[in-house]
C-alpha cells in the first residue's frame, strides 16, 4: 500500500482509524493464521505418518490369521475397508513364500513424490507352542497430498475465517465508529462550519461525556467567546469609526500594496541599501508616491486639506504632496524596506499643501503593518503642527528663560510623580548644584542622599517623607557635600500639585544654592553681634554713674557695717549678736555688689549666641537691678508687673536683657525732661496667641505717629547724642528669636514699647521640644539660619 | 441332480413326487411351506431341507398340515432342536431326518489317497469349505480321523475356502509355497479340488489331489487322469429319503432301522479305475438305477439301511 502523507491528511479521522485497525487486525490475524497453518501442517503430516504406522500395525496384526488361512476374502475385505481412507494410495499384502497376494488401491493416485510407506511383517504361530513365524508382510502407502490438501483446506478455512473476522470486525467497528465518532464529528463539523460561517448562535449538541462531548463543550465555549469577541469587535469598529470621524486628527487610509510589491521585488533582487537605491533612482520614489492611493479619509482630513468633501479629497490628494514630500516619501520607503516581522510606526514632519495651495506644516505618521500583511489599508495621520511648532518655539524660549533664571538664582528644580513614585524631572541647574552629570540621568535617591551632609541626612529624609506622605509644603535648609569636599547650603522648597478635580498628581520643588547668601548673612550677623555688643557697652557706659552708685551703695554700707561691727566687737563686752548682724549685712551687700558687677560683666562680655531656655521674669529682674539707680537718679519710679507662671522662652538671655535694658534706658531718658510724675512700668504676660509679651511703658512725651516706624531704622534717632542704632538692633534681636518689636502710644501719655517672643511649653524647666530639631523655631528663623543643635 | 435321482427313485417305487424349488431363498421357501400347508388335498409326505436354517420355521408352519414331514440333507442345528424338539416330539408330523455321513466321506477320501501314496510319508494340505458350515468341518474331521487312525503322515495346514474353483486354486497355491514338501491335497468339494489341481499343475509338483462330490467336471477330470480322486454321490440323498418314506408308508418304519435321524453312509470313491463305470451307471442313466433293491419292504434285511453304491457300481448290473 502506498499513501502519500498529504493524501493521508485529507482522509477522514475514522477512515484513518479504520485503516489502522484493519492493518493491525490483518497483521495479527495473518500472523496467527500463518502460525496456525504451519502448526497444522506439522500436525497433519505427523498425523499422516501416525496413520500410516497405525494402519501398518493394525494390518500386521489383523491379517495374520487370514493370511495364514489364505483367507483372501478376509484379507481383501480388511484392505478394502482401510483403503477407503482418503490418504491411501495402496495397501498390499505379500506372502513370504508365495509373493504378492492382495492389493487394494485407495482414492489417491500413486505419485512418486510425497509418499509415506510403511511395511510391517505378518507373523503367526500356527499351533500353540510353535514358534511365531513370519508368514508375510503388509505394505501401506499413503499419499502426502492428502495432508497437503488438508492443509490447503485448513488454510482456506483459516483465511475465510480471518477474512470473515476481519470483515465483521471492520463492519462492526466501521458502524460503531461512524455512529460514535463519524456522526458526532460530522455534526460538530457542521456546527463549526455554521459558526465559522458567521452563525454565532449555532451551538453543538453535547451528546456524550467523552472527548467528543468535551470538544463540543469547548466549541460552544469558543463560539461564546467568538460571539463576545465579535460583539466587542463590532463595538470596537463602531468606536473606531466614531473616533475615525470624530477625532480632530486627520486620518487617511492609504493603499501601499503596489509600493510594497515594488519594494519586495527590489528586496528579492538582493537590493538591501534602499537609501542608496532611492538616491540613484529618484524616479522610483516619485513613481511610488503616485502609486499610493487614498482609500478613505475622515472629516478632519477633509477639513484640514480644505476639500469640499471626502470624494474631493480622495480625487485630489496628489495635489497636497508638494516637492518637499519627496524626501519624506524616500524615508517612508526606507522604513517599508526595513520592515521586519513587527509593525512599525513611521513619523516625519513635512510640508504639505491644502487643496487651496496653502502650505501646511504637518506631522505625517504612518502605521505600517508587519511585512507579512497586505498594505492595502495603511493608517496615515496628518496632524497640523503649525500651531504646535509655534508653541514649541515658545516653550523652548520659556525653558531657556527658566534655565537662565535657575542659573542666575542657582536654583535647581525637580518633579516627583505620585503614580509611579519616581522623580520625573531634574533641571540642568539642579544637576549642576548637586554636582551630577546630566548625561547619566536622574540620580538615584541613594546617590542624592550621599551628597547630603551626614548631619542633615535624617532631617532631609524626614522632610522628603513628610512631603511625599503628608503632602506638606516643604521649606527648609540643608547642606550638601560635593565630591571635591565643597560644602553648599541649599534651601529646599516644594509643594504638591493637584489636578482640576483636586487629586494629588505630583510634587514639584526646587533647591536654591544659598551658600553665598548664608555667608553674607553670617557676616551681617557677626556685624550685628558686634554692633549689639558695642551697643551694650555703650549702654553700660551710659549707666556708669548709676552703676557706680549702685556698687558704691553696698560698698558704703559694707564699710559702715564693718565699722559698726568693729565697734560692737571693741566693746568690753563685745556685742556679738550685733556684730553678727552687721557682718550678715556686709555679706548681703557684698553679694549685691557682686551681682551687679556680674550682670555688667555678662552684658559686656562677648559670648557666642546661645539657645537656652530663659525665664523672662528673671531676666527682667536682673536688668532692672542695673537700671534702678539710673531711674532713681532721674526721679523715675520703676514698677514691675510680672505675670506668674510664664512659659520659658528660647534664646540668648544676654540679648533679651540687652533689649530690655535698651528699652528701659530709652524710657528713662524720654521722661527726663517731663514735668510731673515719671513712671516706668515693666510688664510681662502672655497674649492670645500664647506668645510671651514684654512691654516697657513710660509717661514721657510719647512718639509722633509719623516717626514710629522710623524709630526702628538704623541711624534714626530723636536724641541729640544718639547713634540711632539701639532700636534697630533690638528689633533685629527680637525678630531673630521669632518675635516682633513695635511701639505704640501709651495712655494717657507716653509710649509703650513691647515685644513678643514665642513661648515654649512648660514652665521653668527644659522642654522636650529640643528633641525635635526639625520643629524648632530656629528652623523658621530666616534671619539666623542657625541649626537648632547649636 | 437331487430331484433327478428322487424322481428316479419315486418312479421305481411307484410313488408320486412333486418338486418345489426354493431357489435357496428362505423367504420363498417359507411362503411355499405356507402354501403347501393350506392345500386342501395335502400330500402324504413333505420332504424339506434346512437350507438357510429355514427348516425350523417350515416345520412349525407345516405342523398344521395333515401331511407328514421329512427333513433331509441338512440336519437341524443343536440350537434349533433345542427350540422345537426332536422328531415326533412336539411337532408330531415331523417323522424323521436323513443326512449324509460327511465325516465318512472325508475318511474314505484320505484312506484312498494314502493308499495311492504308497510308502511316501504323507504331507497333507487340506482345503475345506466355510468354517461355519457343519458339512465342511465334518469332512475335515473325517480326514483327520483317518490320518490319526493311520498313525503316520502329517497335516501341514488346513485352510478354509469358499467352495469355488478360484479359491481352491489360491488356497492350494499359497500353502504349496509355504510347504514345498506337501504331497497330498484334499478339498471339501470338487470345484476347489479342481482349482487346487490347477495350482499343483502350475507348480508342477508331485501332489495327489482329491475332491469331494463326484460331479460331472470332477468325474471328467478323474477320467482324464488329472484329478486323483473324488469321493461323492451326495445327490442321492433325496432318493434315499424316498426309499425311507416308501418303507414307512408301507409299514416298515425306518425308526426301527437306524432311528428317526439317520446319518447315511453311502458316499463312493471315484478313481481312475472305476470312473467310467460310475459315469455310465450312475450319472448317465439315473432312471435305470434300481432303488427298489434298497427297500426293506421289498427286500427284507435286518439292521440299519445300507445305501452303499457298491451294489450298483461294482457288481454287474442285474438283468
Amino acid at each position: 500500500m502506498r499513501f502519500s502523507v498529504a493524501g493521508m491528511r485529507a482522509v477522514r479521522l475514522y477512515t484513518k482509524l479504520m485503516l489502522a485497525l484493519a492493518l493491525l487486525v490483518a497483521t495479527m490475524v495473518g500472523g496467527s493464521a500463518y502460525v496456525m497453518i504451519e502448526r497444522q501442517r506439522d500436525r497433519q503430516l505427523q498425523e499422516l505418518e501416525d496413520r500410516a504406522t497405525q494402519f501398518a500395525d493394525l494390518l500386521s496384526a489383523s491379517l495374520a490369521q487370514p493370511l495364514w488361512n489364505v483367507d483372501l476374502n478376509a484379507v481383501n475385505r480388511q484392505l478394502a475397508a482401510l483403503a477407503r481412507d482418503s490418504a491411501i494410495v495402496e495397501l498390499s499384502v505379500v506372502d513370504v513364500k508365495y509373493g504378492p497376494l492382495a492389493t487394494a488401491t485407495g482414492p489417491q493416485a500413486a505419485s512418486s513424490a510425497g509418499r509415506i510407506v510403511r511395511e510391517r511383517p505378518i507373523e503367526y504361530a500356527a499351533f500353540e507352542g510353535q514358534p511365531i513365524e513370519r508368514i508375510g508382510a503388509v505394505r501401506v502407502v499413503l499419499n502426502r497430498a492428502v495432508a497437503d490438501q488438508a492443509i490447503g483446506d485448513f488454510r482456506r478455512a483459516i483465511l475465510v475465517i480471518a477474512a470473515a473476522t476481519l470483515a465483521g470486525l471492520y463492519a462492526v467497528t466501521f458502524l460503531l465508529l461512524k455512529r460514535l465518532v463519524g456522526g458526532p464529528v460530522n455534526r460538530l463539523e457542521e456546527m463549526v462550519d455554521r459558526i465559522a460561517g458567521g452563525d454565532l448562535d449555532a451551538r453543538c449538541a453535547v451528546e456524550s461525556g467523552d472527548e467528543l462531548g468535551h470538544l463540543a463543550t469547548r466549541v460552544n465555549a469558543m463560539a461564546d467567546r467568538l460571539r463576545e469577541s465579535t460583539a466587542q469587535l463590532s463595538e470596537s469598529e463602531r468606536k473606531y469609526h466614531g473616533i475615525f470621524e470624530a477625532v480632530g486628527v486627520a486620518i487617511l487610509e492609504q493603499d501601499f500594496s503596489q509600493v510594497k510589491a515594488d519594494i519586495d521585488r527590489l528586496r528579492d533582487q538582493g537590493i538591501g541599501d534602499f537609501k542608496g537605491y532611492l538616491t540613484e533612482h529618484p524616479d522610483f520614489g516619485r513613481q511610488a508616491m503616485s502609486n499610493v492611493r487614498v482609500v478613505d479619509a475622515n472629516s478632519a482630513a477633509v477639513r484640514l486639506f480644505g476639500a469640499k468633501n471626502k470624494q474631493d479629497l480622495l480625487a485630489s490628494f496628489p495635489k497636497t504632496l508638494g516637492p518637499e514630500m519627496t524626501s519624506t516619501v524616500a524615508k517612508a520607503l526606507e522604513a517599508v524596506g526595513a520592515l521586519g516581522e513587527g509593525s512599525a510606526l513611521f513619523e516625519a514632519e513635512t510640508t504639505l499643501r491644502t487643496l487651496n495651495g496653502e502650505p501646511l506644516t504637518a506631522l505625517f505618521t504612518v502605521a505600517f503593518p508587519p511585512r507579512s500583511e497586505r498594505f492595502d489599508r495603511v493608517l496615515v495621520t496628518v496632524t497640523d503642527i503649525t500651531e504646535r511648532k509655534k508653541w514649541e518655539e515658545d516653550l523652548r524660549r520659556s525653558e531657556a528663560y527658566l534655565a537662565a533664571a535657575e542659573s542666575l538664582s542657582k536654583s535647581g528644580s525637580w518633579a516627583w510623580k505620585l503614580s509611579t513614585g519616581e522623580i520625573t524631572y531634574w533641571s540642568q541647574e539642579r544637576y549642576r548644584v548637586f554636582g551630577f552629570d546630566p548625561e547619566e540621568g536622574i540620580p538615584s535617591l541613594e546617590a542624592v542622599l550621599k551628597r547630603i551632609h551626614p548631619d542633615d541626612r535624617a532631617k532631609w529624609l524626614d522632610a522628603v517623607s513628610n512631603v511625599t506622605r503628608d503632602l506638606e509644603r516643604l521649606d527648609f535648609d540643608f547642606r550638601i557635600v560635593l565630591p571635591n569636599g565643597e560644602l553648599r547650603v541649599l534651601h529646599g522648597i516644594s509643594h504638591p500639585i493637584f489636578n482640576e478635580s483636586g487629586d494629588f498628581v505630583e510634587i514639584i520643588g526646587a533647591a536654591m544654592d544659598i551658600t553665598e547668601r548664608r555667608r553674607a548673612e553670617e557676616a551681617l550677623r557677626e556685624t550685628q553681634t558686634q554692633l549689639a555688643h558695642a551697643n551694650r557697652v555703650a549702654s553700660i557706659g551710659q549707666l556708669t554713674a548709676s552703676i557706680a552708685h549702685e556698687v558704691n551703695q553696698p560698698i558704703g554700707a559694707t564699710v559702715a557695717n564693718a565699722q559698726a561691727a568693729l565697734r560692737w566687737l571693741d566693746r568690753p563686752t563685745p556685742e556679738l549678736d550685733e556684730a553678727k548682724q552687721a557682718l550678715g549685712r556686709i555679706v548681703r551687700d557684698g553679694a549685691r555688689a557682686g551681682a551687679v558687677v556680674d550682670g555688667i560683666r555678662r552684658l559686656i562680655r562677648r559670648t557666642p549666641l546661645r539657645g537656652d531656655l530663659v525665664d523672662i521674669n528673671a531676666a527682667v529682674s536682673e536688668v532692672i537691678v542695673l537700671a534702678r539707680s539710673e531711674a532713681a537718679k532721674n526721679d523715675v519710679s520703676v514698677r514691675m508687673d510680672l505675670a506668674e507662671g510664664l512659659p520659658l522662652v528660647q534664646g540668648d538671655r544676654v540679648e533679651f536683657q540687652q533689649v530690655i535694658l535698651n528699652l528701659t534706658i530709652n524710657a528713662v531718658e524720654a521722661m527726663s525732661g517731663v514735668e510731673g510724675e515719671r513712671e516706668l512700668l515693666i510688664r510681662t504676660g502672655k497674649n492670645e496667641a500664647g506668645e510671651i509679651v514684654v512691654s516697657v511703658s513710660d509717661s514721657g512725651p510719647g512718639v509722633a505717629p509719623a516717626t514710629i516706624e522710623h524709630l526702628f531704622k538704623a541711624f534714626f534717632t530723636t536724641k541729640a547724642n544718639g547713634l540711632g542704632l539701639g532700636l534697630s538692633i533690638c528689633r533685629s534681636i527680637v525678630e531673630a528669636h521669632g518675635g516682633r518689636l513695635w511701639a505704640s502710644a501709651n495712655a494717657p501719655c507716653g509710649a509703650v514699647f513691647q515685644f513678643t517672643l514665642p513661648s515654649q511649653l512648660g514652665v521653668g524647666k527644659p522642654k522636650a521640644a529640643t528633641a525635635h530639631p526639625g520643629k524648632v523655631p530656629a528652623a523658621k528663623n530666616p534671619g539666623s539660619g542657625v541649626p537648632v543643635s547649636r | 441332480m437331487v430331484a433327478q435321482f428322487m424322481d428316479a427313485a419315486a418312479n421305481s417305487l411307484g410313488m408320486q413326487l412333486e418338486v418345489i424349488y426354493g431357489e435357496r431363498d428362505h423367504l420363498l421357501m417359507l411362503r411355499q411351506a405356507e402354501e403347501v400347508a393350506q392345500r386342501v388335498e395335502a400330500p402324504d409326505y413333505i420332504i424339506i431341507v434346512n437350507e438357510k436354517l429355514a427348516a425350523e420355521q417350515m416345520l412349525k408352519t407345516l405342523a398344521r398340515s395333515p401331511a407328514e414331514v421329512f427333513l433331509m440333507h441338512n440336519d437341524l442345528t443343536i440350537e434349533q432342536r433345542r427350540e422345537i424338539g426332536n422328531e415326533r416330539e412336539r411337532i408330531k408330523n415331523w417323522i424323521g431326518t436323513a443326512t449324509t455321513d460327511n465325516r465318512r466321506g472325508g475318511y474314505i477320501l484320505m484312506e484312498y489317497l494314502y493308499r495311492r501314496l504308497g510308502v511316501r510319508e504323507p504331507r497333507v494340505l487340506g482345503i475345506t469349505g466355510d468354517p461355519s458350515t457343519p458339512v465342511s468341518l465334518e469332512r475335515a474331521e473325517g480326514v483327520k480321523d483317518y490320518i490319526t487312525q493311520a498313525g503316520r503322515g502329517k497335516i501341514d495346514q488346513l485352510v478354509f475356502g469358499d467352495w469355488t474353483y478360484d479359491d481352491g486354486e489360491l488356497k492350494a497355491a499359497v500353502p504349496l509355497a509355504r510347504y514345498p514338501d506337501a504331497n497330498v491335497i484334499w478339498a471339501g468339494n470338487d470345484s476347489m479340488a479342481l482349482g487346487a489341481l490347477r495350482a499343483v499343475n502350475a507348480r508342477n509338483a508331485p501332489v495327489l489331489v482329491g475332491g469331494m462330490g463326484a460331479f460331472w467336471d470332477a468325474i471328467e477330470s478323474v477320467a482324464k487322469g488329472d484329478l486323483t480322486v473324488t469321493s461323492g454321490g451326495h445327490y442321492l440323498i433325496g432318493a434315499w429319503a424316498i426309499v425311507l418314506l416308501y418303507d414307512y408308508h408301507n409299514g416298515r418304519d425306518f425308526a426301527a432301522y437306524g432311528g428317526l435321524n439317520q446319518k447315511l453312509d453311502y458316499l463312493y470313491v471315484v478313481d481312475r479305475d472305476n470312473v467310467t463305470r460310475f459315469d455310465e451307471i450312475v450319472l448317465k442313466r439315473p432312471e435305470s438305477l434300481s432303488f427298489a433293491r434298497y427297500s426293506k419292504v421289498l427286500h427284507e434285511s435286518p439292521g440299519p439301511y445300507d445305501f452303499s453304491l457298491k451294489k450298483l457300481v461294482d457288481e454287474p448290473k442285474a438283468p
